[in-house]
């Protein structure tokens, strides 16, 4: 009965319940688009760089990381990364052996990580080969090629085919060096690689390291949507002895990041849901006080207050669970046409791809998201309706019926 | 005549007009905390970059942004730095001497970056002193070099022990030197804790053999707002074909534009929030409309013509906009002015992992006035455009349908 009126009062006036249902799916589509939004920026710059530097997992020798002695290699580390690349979940592992030196040009020397790649499984793991902006995938020279980063390039003066030295020490603890000649330039926005890295061929560095054919690292790039654990969890058993890092280890900076950003998005969505409520107290404010007349009708006709209370809270409940689908829709959709369009920002910020994002951003959102911000509004609705219920309560009927 | 109907239409109706101007009055209190929240952790960002290493300003010879090498050194003429303290908003001026050369202890060698620095202003700047966790900060005439923590432990080596540094000098000299250590420092950001070492400008320039040179000027200026005044100033007075005096947008350009992309963010997130926000006004708007249907027919029928009403409403508009957007301006100043002077720290797990990057892990509120005034206009403009939804329904209104349909 008391469902049937409200029902009817519902849509006595159409025009108002239509404003409120219209600020709920409002709320529901803002919330959802905005997160979306803020999402896509986290995950477009945490892929970057988990797919082109530090992959999902990475493995040393537990002291290797405290100082980079090349002493500290990861022993049988070649058939390790053999293995693991048979395991289900891996789409591939490379080796590399570490080596921290200096880097001269005749102009200017700077510190660098000399990495000794195996170039098979690096283009696999990082795409390391489809960063190469000029030259060639350690093609085209023979003896010592060596890839830099555009960054470093600058900062040494160097071009293509230019000679550089490195300089380091090798497993005896002697200062060596050796020419190597550039073959190609990586270009990211990462500062690592295009600042600090020099990639070459495995062999040429673990000859002048002199400790036979030693990786100090091993990186595994895991399938979409695999758990990293269970793989860590199986290197643990198989190899007990070395050290297992996810990328939540190993690059605390994008935890921190992920941590910051979503600390904002409470927030911002906290100020958003104010103005929701704000937006349907107000409404529903006006709706209750223009209806004084029928609603003091309703109690002189012997309606006590709790029924009206309940009308009233029931009226709201209608218009929520009119609103909240049709929100829910349109930021799915939304959202599902930018994830396969891209929003483009390119118009916004020359910069963008210089820093590691793509100017095409493809909003993302978990599932459960959905859920919780479509009950997040249907409750702030029901919330912002207690206060037009309590006024409505406490109108005393005969005043009520005189006022117009 | 107008203006006194409209303001008394206004307060005739007391309830319904305060929640009209609560409501904008709202909105513009939660949209200039929100951008506030937003341009001050920009500031702070800004302020914090600068203090680590940087400056607001540099001055070089010019060339030696795109080069950095010790061949694109300058003079320490003496006139400039006096010339740099006068400037107005110069809080210090930084001389540093800096290159890259070969750090080496025992059987561990790594390549560092050597700062030669004057230690009392070096402190102004990057508070130095207070980053000392073992030994003395160095002084003026020490003979002596601090070394930053992640290279000490990489070195192995402790107060008390000596470094020897290899590397090229001014026009090729070789530069070798052999130092104790006096202290170790912890930086915060893991690049400059991995590679730093201090030794005093005298020291350093005898070890570059570049006597009486520096690489850079840094400067800590008193508002950053002011930066590009003080270039100017500075500019003014150098030959430019000799030095280059840059702000610390050109210093940092990752930093302008990391602050660029976030501010995309932050506009959709406004966006976003006003789109809310309207949606709320435009619903006060339509009951304020519905609710008064009877009286807008009976003034018709008594003779006002519609444009006179529509000019009424629309003085009502206006003058509520107004108060509204006074009011909610009023209102955001004090929240804003407590905050932006005790940021919100936050605490806990999260807190201590942002902390260890030098970040410090707080809200930061703004009081740039053209915060203020661009979220009001904003606000004043929307509530001018969903103020003509009233306007055309006095337009359609048909006077005695109305009146009927409102009893």
């Amino acid at each position: 009965m008391l469902v049937k009126i409200a029902w009817k009062n519902v849509w006595r006036s159409r025009s108002r319940s239509l404003v409120v249902i219209g600020s709920i799916i409002v709320g529901v589509w803002a919330l959802l688009f905005g997160s979306g939004f803020m999402n896509g920026f986290l995950v477009s710059y945490m892929a970057n760089i988990i797919n082109h530097d530090i992959s999902n997992i990475q493995i040393h020798n537990p002291k290797f990381k405290q100082d980079f002695d090349v002493r500290y290699f990861i022993a049988n580390g070649k058939a390790k990364a053999a293995a693991v690349r048979q395991w289900p979940g891996v789409r591939g592992a490379t080796t590399r052996t570490i080596v921290s030196g200096m880097i001269s040009s005749p102009k200017k020397a700077a510190g660098v990580q000399i990495r000794g790649v195996d170039l098979k499984n690096e283009a696999l793991v990082t795409r390391l080969d489809s960063m190469v902006a000029e030259g060639t995938y350690f093609t085209g020279i023979k003896r010592n090629p060596i890839i830099i980063g555009s960054r470093m390039a600058e900062n040494l003066g160097v071009k293509l085919r230019s000679k550089v030295v490195l300089t380091f020490n090798d497993g005896h603890g002697n200062i060596t060096a050796g020419a190597f000649r550039i073959v190609g330039i990586v270009e990211s926005s990462s500062v690592a690689i295009s600042e600090t890295y020099a990639f070459v061929r495995q062999q040429d560095l673990t000859k002048l390291v002199a400790l036979g054919d030693i990786v100090h690292e091993i990186a595994i790039l895991t399938q979409p949507q695999t758990d990293e654990a269970a793989i860590i969890t199986r290197y643990r058993q198989t190899y007990n002895h070395d050290l297992v890092e996810s990328w939540r280890e190993l690059a605390p900076e994008l935890a921190v990041m992920n941590e910051m950003y979503g600390n904002m998005l409470y927030v911002l969505m906290g100020i958003i849901l104010t103005a929701l409520v704000f937006g349907i107290v107000n409404t529903m404010l006006m709706a209750v006080l223009e209806r004084f007349r029928e609603l003091g009708m309703l109690m002189a006709v012997g309606m006590n207050k709790a029924r009206v209370y309940l009308m009233i809270m029931i009226e709201t409940v209608f218009l929520g669970v009119a609103g909240a689908p049709i929100g829910l829709l349109a930021g799915w959709l939304t959202i599902y046409y930018f994830r396969m369009h891209g929003v483009d920002l390119s118009n916004y910020s020359e910069g963008l791809e210089a820093f590691g994002y793509s100017a095409l951003l493809y909003p993302y959102l978990d599932n459960q998201v959905y859920f919780i911000v479509t009950l997040g509004v249907v409750v702030t609705a029901l919330v912002s309706a207690l206060y037009p219920a309590w006024k409505a309560i406490k109108l005393k009927p005969v005043e009520a019926l005189h006022k117009l | 005549m107008y203006l006194t109907l409209a303001w008394r239409n206004i307060w005739r109706n007391k309830r319904r007009s305060l929640i009209t101007i609560v409501s904008i009055a709202f909105a513009v209190l939660l949209a200039c905390v929100m951008r506030s929240l937003q341009l001050g952790s920009y500031n702070r960002m800004i302020e914090n970059a600068a203090r680590f290493y940087t400056g607001y300003i540099q001055v070089h010879k010019n060339g030696y942004w795109a080069d950095k090498t010790l061949e694109n050194s300058f003079v320490n003429d003496t006139g400039l730095l006096a010339m740099i303290d006068r400037i107005a908003g110069v809080e210090v001026a930084v001389p540093r001497l800096e290159s890259f050369a070969l750090a080496s202890y025992g059987t561990k060698t790594k390549g560092a970056l050597v700062l030669g620095v004057e230690p009392e202003r070096e402190d102004l700047l990057t508070r130095a002193r207070s980053k000392v966790v073992a030994g003395a900060y160095l002084q003026a005439h020490d003979k002596a070099v601090l070394v930053a923590a992640g290279l000490a432990n990489y070195l192995k080596l402790g107060v008390g022990d000596t470094l020897v540094l290899i590397g090229q000098g001014f026009h090729g000299a070789n530069a070798a030197g052999v130092y104790p250590v006096k202290g170790i420092l912890k930086f915060p950001v893991p690049t400059q804790n991995n590679q730093t070492v201090f030794l005093p400008l005298k020291e350093a320039q005898w070890f570059y053999a570049a006597d009486n040179r520096l690489t850079s000027i840094a400067l800590v200026v008193d508002k950053a707002k002011n930066v590009d005044r003080i270039v100017a100033g500075i500019s003014a007075n150098v030959d430019p074909a000799a030095l280059e005096v840059m702000g610390w947008r050109e210093l940092m350009p990752d930093l302008v534009q990391g602050i660029e992309i976030d501010n995309i963010s932050g506009k959709v997130m406004l966006g976003v929030l006003y789109a809310v926000i309207g949606f709320g006004m435009f619903g006060t708007f339509l009951m304020m409309t519905a609710e008064r249907m009877y009286e807008f027919g009976v003034m018709m029928s008594v003779g006002m013509t519609r444009l006179r009403m529509q000019f009424v409403i629309f003085l009502e508009m206006g003058l509520m906009a107004a108060l509204a957007v006074v009011a909610g301006i009023g209102l955001s100043l004090p929240v804003l002015v407590y905050y932006h002077h005790n940021p919100i720290y936050f605490t806990g797990d999260s807190a201590r992992a942002i902390e260890s990057f030098g970040i410090e892990a707080a809200y930061f509120f703004s009081l740039e006035p053209s915060l203020f005034y661009n979220q009001a206009w904003a606000i004043f403009f929307m509530a001018f455009i969903l103020g003509f939804y009233p306007l055309l329904v006095i337009q359609r209104l048909k006077p005695v349908q109305a009146m009927r349909d409102a009893l």
